[in-house]
């Protein structure tokens, strides 16, 4: 018999069997994509938020005060200073005046309100560092260079948005890995699930089982319909997760007009690795609950 | 076609089923292993078709030494082997001719193959009619010819029937004892694990009685059927 046919042969039969046995095997299905649904909704979840952080991070400014007093000869040199390292793209001096301007194109109000007395707002030079987002820094190196510049005298404050971004991302990895533990949890008690429900299969066809051993199949026939019931099983499971998950994103993402969360969360669905890697972990959960399964069983129980 | 030497058989909890047993059976021949209930015979089949491993002693079986075979080539060692049992072992949720086309199926004949096969297997114990019949349909003499077609699918080089005649009365037993020796007459050797010694007086044949696991009897019994032939001439 070629390997396709006994492909083709063991699948039918674990078609077959969970015909016969379809109540216990639904519940092995459920099981598994439950366990599958749950890790996949927090990578999906964790995915776009994290997604949403870096993009913020692209647009991340770090901006340093100097003195009111400072002069050129100052701004020049932290200039110097903050443009070493390759990650920075662009450092860009506002000067008071250009600083003025600024305040006065945002809050016109308030300007006319002041009249004359322009003067009365005393800016300092900021320096905006702009980081180039293809070649981010460690958090080392950037705490190292904001250390350095702090230690010059002429800089009065450095503000930047690391700290509580490094918070976000924190929370976000913590979500992303209690989901995924959960995930995996479930999963492993799926592939008890399906473990037992592959041995009451092979309960179900011991007598079967016993005559194919008695004319002569080789245990890989004898045991291949089995693994094959674990395998389809995990199949089954991982696809109606997948589906779940996206019959979920749908529905809230056609809705994400009416809320502020769903374009964070739920902005793009799972890639086409990531589904895959749902459906193999599936199948591969199934086979190996299958193979624990079979494994006790002693060969050549004819009698 | 089968040899045994020194055969020893102790189950796991010390029960002795066979102690020193000694034997031939050359091919082709029809074999009756008898003696009482628990004298041994199921077990000495059993270490033939390699169900169970001697505690001591060697086994060839057809050029094979199943003490020694590899758990992997058990399969192609049974191939060889047709089985039946007192209890038919049929599927009841299968039909005849499924039943009786397993062997050509994990061989990996074509459907068309497969049915050629079983139809004549059935042909050959008389139910060739009943392919598509359940075996809870059919008699116990039925079954018991079903399981036969099963275990002749293939023609196979020895044929071993353990109290093949147990559930079934003296009519249908003939039915089955005839079609072992019909089996024989194509050239398979015929081993019968039975207390029917009317059987045996009827036919003649190799036979082995066995006594609480020690072989008491190996003799060659003519059939009344030659002694009258021989007189006759
Ligand atoms: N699987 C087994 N485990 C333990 N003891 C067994 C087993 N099979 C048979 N025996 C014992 O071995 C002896 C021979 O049994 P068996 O070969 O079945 O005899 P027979 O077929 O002649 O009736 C008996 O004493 C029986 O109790
Ligand atoms: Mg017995």
């Amino acid at each position: 018999m070629s390997l396709w046919q006994a492909i083709w042969y063991f699948v039918s039969e674990a078609l077959r069997g969970m015909r016969r046995s379809w109540g216990a095997s639904t519940v092995a299905i459920f099981a598994i994509s439950i366990s599958l649904f749950v890790g996949a909704f927090f990578v999906l979840v964790t995915g776009n938020l994290g997604r949403e952080v870096d993009r913020f991070r692209d647009r991340l400014r770090i901006n340093v005060y100097l003195n009111v007093d400072a002069s050129d000869a100052d701004v020049a040199g932290l200039v110097e200073l903050l443009e070493q390292p390759s990650w920075v793209r662009t450092v860009d001096v506002v000067t008071p005046e250009q600083g003025r301007d600024r305040l006065r194109q945002t809050f016109p109000e308030a300007f006319r309100l002041l009249g004359e007395g322009e003067e009365v707002i005393d800016l300092p030079p900021v320096a905006e560092i702009g980081i180039d987002p293809g070649n981010p820094p460690q958090a080392s190196e950037l705490a190292a260079l904001m250390e350095e510049a702090a230690a010059l005298p002429v800089v009065e404050l450095i503000d930047d948005d690391r700290e509580w971004l490094g918070r976000l991302v924190a929370v976000v990895t913590v979500v992303r890995l209690l989901g995924l533990s959960l995930g995996a949890g479930l999963l492993v008690a799926a592939t008890f699930t399906i473990a037992s429900v592959v041995r009451l299969t092979a309960f179900i066809y011991r007598e079967e089982i016993d005559v194919l051993r008695l004319v002569g199949a080789t245990e890989f026939f004898v045991r291949g319909p089995l693994y094959a019931t674990g395998l389809v099983q995990g199949l089954f499971g991982g696809v109606l997760a997948l589906a779940t998950l996206g019959g979920c994103h749908a529905v809230i993402a056609s809705r994400s007009a009416e809320t502020f969360w769903a374009p964070l969360v739920f902005a793009e669905f799972l890639g086409w690795r990531t589904q895959l890697l749902i459906i193999v972990l599936g199948a591969s959960a199934g086979l190996f609950g299958a193979v624990v399964s079979v494994r006790r069983e002693p060969p050549g129980t004819t009698s | 076609m089968i040899r045994c030497f020194n055969v020893r058989k102790t189950y796991p909890r010390g029960q002795v089923a066979l102690d020193d047993v000694s034997l031939e059976i050359e091919r082709g021949e029809l074999a009756f292993l008898t003696g009482s209930s628990g004298a041994g015979k199921s077990t000495l089949l059993k270490l033939i078709y390699r169900e169970e491993l001697p505690s001591d002693g060697q086994i060839i079986v057809n050029g094979r030494n199943v003490a020694t075979l590899p758990l992997s080539k058990v399969p192609y060692l049974r191939r060889s082997i047709g089985i039946v049992f007192q209890n038919f072992r049929l599927i009841a949720r299968k039909t005849v001719l499924e039943n009786v086309c397993y062997l050509p199926r994990i061989l990996g004949a074509s459907m068309k193959e497969q049915r050629d096969l079983a139809e004549q297997a059935l042909a050959d114990v008389g139910l060739a009619d009943r392919s598509d019949a359940f075996p809870l349909e059919l008699s116990g003499g039925e079954q018991q010819r079903v399981a036969l077609a099963r275990a002749l699918i293939s023609k196979p080089e020895l044929l071993i029937a353990d109290e093949p005649t147990g559930n079934l009365d003296a009519e249908l037993s003939r039915e089955i004892v005839e079609l072992l020796v019909k089996a024989q007459g194509q050239g398979t050797t015929v081993l019968v694990a039975t207390h029917d010694l009317q059987t045996i007086e009827r036919h003649g044949g190799h036979v082995l009685r066995l006594e609480k696991g020690r072989l008491v009897e190996d003799t060659q019994v003519a059939a009344p059927g030659a002694v009258a032939d021989e007189a006759r001439e």
